[in-house]
């Protein structure tokens, strides 16, 4: 399989080998992390509401006829100071496809009418988002790990209403503009013979700004704390236990580090010492997780524990988990659980490549974290090479029970003063 | 057909993947249970993950430290299990699906947790309201058939059976000729007959026969209403209209139906509800079940709407409709969707692998190849019918969340 990239100002097009080349799978992503003052998530999701309602020539009903006569699926998210289109169409389609996303990114314009109804929805969506404990922990995770500042910093749910009541049709203007100035990843799963017609695309939106690079700085690191928030009709609390890093995902012990979170909290499967414990053993969760998050090539992130427990189980279950870490860091994994993991990481990897949309996320992640094939494969390696004891040190340098940071939503006062 | 016991098989070539998935489906599901007994098909489905009672056989645990991507799911009518890994990998996630098929240990001190999680999943699910209202809707809309209860069970049920319900329920549906072994990959039909041969073929075929699914659900004479009184944000109004079973023409008639009507920011419930701000959302669900079931139409209303005011413009848009038909124009366009929709569902050996099984699960593997040519040819009269035909009064079920 093969990967190619071509490298223009502001914008890297990256071709990937498909498996089936009558389905054509593009993610676009434009970069707006350099903006100063930054832009919120819910800013951004608010704009790709309304990207692909109006442009210069045509309105919503003219757009939405041209995508399904094609049979183009097209979905535009915001979040994460970045905007995304993934699209999915035919090879034949494949040019006309581009030719509409070109125009709604392009010639992007906001009706009136189309605005007001958007800011209404979103304000209902926000209302009802007080229902979502998960949500609500995650937003309260990230809230007391990184400062006001940090793009990885979310707005309270109230914080998110204020933002959109405020918003007005120049901030349409202004974040298209923006957008338009940004920095640029476009990644296809496609037949080499469409190369060229994307190519072309791309160009439309390359432009010769200079732009910062993406900061890598380093803001206080938060003293252990945990914060906690009642949401009501939930018979489950919402769990997440992590702390920020120090490392990048181009760190010397970021593979051991990467790999012993697997063995302790592998993500989707049942094969992690958490989910054979807490779960298997004890019963006291449907999932638990652990891994490295927002961590990028030169940026560091953060880890984290996710799961939920009914507000019954709660303490038995944080009990549990943070019992499972305190194994961990004292004895470490053992040179079995290496030899497993390996083999599975080494076929997680083929299968990665199983199908277009698979080979897509991947290499398009890869890219807008700036990260390579290169890397991918000196990462696989790296993790084929490494030492039981390689990987016990690097848990123990980077992971600190002390600096622990927990966030719970859900039926948590009826459970008891604190959560870790 | 595998000629020792009876099991089907399907292989897909899948040229040039460096993945191969196996997914076994077996014919029952939810709506097979008991009452007293509901969930007890997926509870199974957990105890398929449990050790076998020969420790020399190979578990789904090789195969979870392989790295395969794998899981299962239960619905109401069917049961499956899936591994993906390398290919070289097929003669073991064969030996490992024909031994969980008649050699799972049942045993208290395995179900025990394992009914824990089950409970877990369950108030994970329960504690959405908008889950919550969609469960005892579709309790109220059945009265005999099996669908009339969520895959995972009620509560008090899932609390109280025990391992012996799972033994009986074992015994009556995990066999060969009950299920159908779909493999999809880059692989040699000869080889995999003679690996299917090699590790299925010695289960021996049994003598009983599976019983077959009795209940018919008399027709519904009139709406009924159900409503959740949750401490909830969320205001959801739901109208689920009794639908045809998947593989007929009006089933995909009133897909099309669903899509002009409900689905894109253009549809008529979108601008009729949406765009005047009744509403925050609408959505259509209908889906492919062996037996007639339900078109599920649910609202997602705004603070201070009365649910009263969706209800009446819900179904004035639905008579509407039934008097008007779709345009050649806005008919092609839709189809062009659906069909692009399927085909982008075909991606990868793990999607082909796991459609196929659920087109299996309701009755012909065939219509998987077909059912591209019967969408196309679907016409805007016989949406119209399947409108007059199903969305009615008298086939609906309402449901609404009462906040408190």
């Amino acid at each position: 399989m093969y990967t190619n990239r071509i490298f223009m100002p502001n914008m890297v097009v990256q071709t990937i080998e498909p498996i089936d080349a009558r389905i054509v799978r593009v993610k676009l992503t434009c970069d707006l992390s350099h903006e100063a003052e930054g832009v919120s998530d819910i800013e951004l999701s608010f704009f790709a509401d309304l990207l692909g309602t109006k442009t210069a020539t045509k309105d919503k009903a003219m757009i939405i006829s041209m995508l399904n006569k094609n049979g183009i699926r097209l979905m535009i998210e915001g979040g994460e100071q970045s905007l995304t289109c993934t699209m999915t169409v035919t090879k034949e389609k494949f040019g006309a496809a581009l030719a509409i996303l070109k125009d709604i990114l392009l010639n992007a314009e906001v009706a009136k009418d189309e605005f007001t109804r958007t800011q209404k929805r979103t304000l209902e969506e926000l209302r009802e988002a007080r229902d979502d404990a998960r949500r609500i922990a995650r937003i309260n995770f990230s809230r007391a790990l990184y400062a006001n500042g940090d793009p990885r910093h979310s707005e309270t749910l109230a914080e998110q209403v204020a933002t959109v009541t405020r918003l007005t049709t120049r901030h349409f203007t202004t974040l298209k503009r923006n957008m338009l100035g940004g920095r640029w990843y476009l990644s296809a799963v496609l037949d080499p013979s469409d190369h060229a017609t994307l190519t072309r695309f791309a160009r439309a939106f390359s432009h010769d700004t200079t732009l910062p690079e993406r900061s890598a700085k380093q803001t206080t690191l938060p003293r252990s704390r945990s914060v906690y928030e009642t949401v009501s009709g939930r018979t489950n609390v919402e769990l997440r236990l992590g702390h920020r890093l120090t490392l990048t995902q181009t760190s010397e012990d970021y593979p051991a580090l990467a790999f012993g979170l697997s063995i302790f909290g592998e993500v989707g499967g049942f094969g992690g010492r958490l989910m054979s414990t807490v779960r298997e053993k004890e019963g006291l969760t449907y999932g638990i997780y652990a891994r490295i998050e927002a961590t990028e090539a030169t940026r560091p992130g953060h880890w984290n524990i996710y799961t939920f427990f009914t507000a019954k189980d709660l303490h038995k279950g944080i009990a549990s988990t943070m019992h499972q870490f305190a194994v961990l860091l004292e004895k470490g994994v053992t040179a079995r659980e290496c030899a497993v993991f390996k083999e599975t990481y080494q076929n997680e990897f083929l299968i990665r490549h199983e199908s277009n949309e698979r080979r897509l996320g991947y290499y398009h992640a890869l890219l807008t974290l700036g990260l390579d094939e290169a890397w991918a494969g000196a990462f696989q390696e790296k993790i084929a090479a490494l030492t039981v004891r390689e990987v016990n040190d690097a848990l123990r340098t980077h992971l600190d029970p002390k600096r622990l940071v927990s966030s719970g939503a859900g039926p948590v006062t009826k459970t008891g003063k604190g959560i870790v | 057909v595998l000629d020792a016991n009876g099991l089907r098989i399907v292989i897909v070539h899948v040229p040039g993947s460096p993945a191969v998935t196996t997914n076994i489906v077996y014919g029952v599901g939810s709506a097979d249970e008991m009452p007293g007994r509901t969930g007890l098909a997926h509870m199974l489905e957990h105890m398929l993950f449990k050790p076998l009672n020969d420790a020399s056989l190979p578990t789904w645990k090789t195969l979870e430290e392989k790295g395969a991507l794998l899981n299962a799911t239960t619905w109401m009518d069917r049961t499956m299990y899936y591994f993906s890994l390398p290919t070289p990998y097929l003669p073991l996630m064969l030996q490992v699906e024909a031994a969980r098929m008649r050699s799972v240990l049942l045993a208290d001190k395995e179900f025990t947790p394992e009914r824990t999680n089950v409970l877990s999943e369950l108030e994970m699910y329960n504690s959405n309201a908008e889950e919550a209202l969609g469960w005892l809707v579709t309790c109220a809309a059945f009265q005999s058939h099996g669908y009339g209860h969520d895959t995972i069970g009620f509560k008090n049920d899932v609390e109280r059976y025990v391992i012996d319900d799972l033994t009986e329920f074992y015994n009556r549906y995990y066999w060969p000729h009950n299920a159908t072994l779909v493999v999809a990959g880059d692989v040699s039909v000869e080889e995999t007959l003679a690996a299917v041969s090699n590790t299925f073929g010695s289960i021996v075929a049994p003598t009983s026969i599976i019983p077959a699914r009795r209940a018919i659900e008399p027709t519904q004479e009139g709406e009924r209403r159900v409503s959740l009184r949750r401490k909830t944000a969320l205001r959801v109004f739901s109208a689920s209209f009794k639908a045809p079973a998947f593989g007929t023409r009006s089933w995909l008639a009133l897909l099309i139906a669903g899509s002009y009507f409900i689905e894109s920011k253009v549809s008529v419930l979108h601008e009729a509800l949406v765009d005047t701000h009744h509403a925050t959302g609408v959505s259509h669900g209908l889906y492919p079940t062996k037996d007639p079931y339900l078109s599920d139409i649910k609202i997602w209303l705004t603070e201070g709407t009365p649910y009263e005011t969706v209800e009446r413009i819900l179904f004035a848009e639905i008579e509407k409709f039934g008097t008007q038909r779709i345009s050649p124009s806005r008919l092609r366009d839709i189809k062009a969707r659906l069909r692009s929709e399927e085909l982008f569902s075909r991606d990868g050996t793990f999607r082909i692998a796991s459609n196929i099984a659920e087109h299996i699960a309701v009755g012909d593997w065939t219509y998987y190849y077909r059912i591209l040519d019967d969408l196309a040819s679907i016409t805007a009269q016989e949406v119209q019918d399947a409108v007059r035909a199903h969305w009615t009064r008298d086939s609906v079920t309402i449901g609404t969340i009462d906040n408190i």
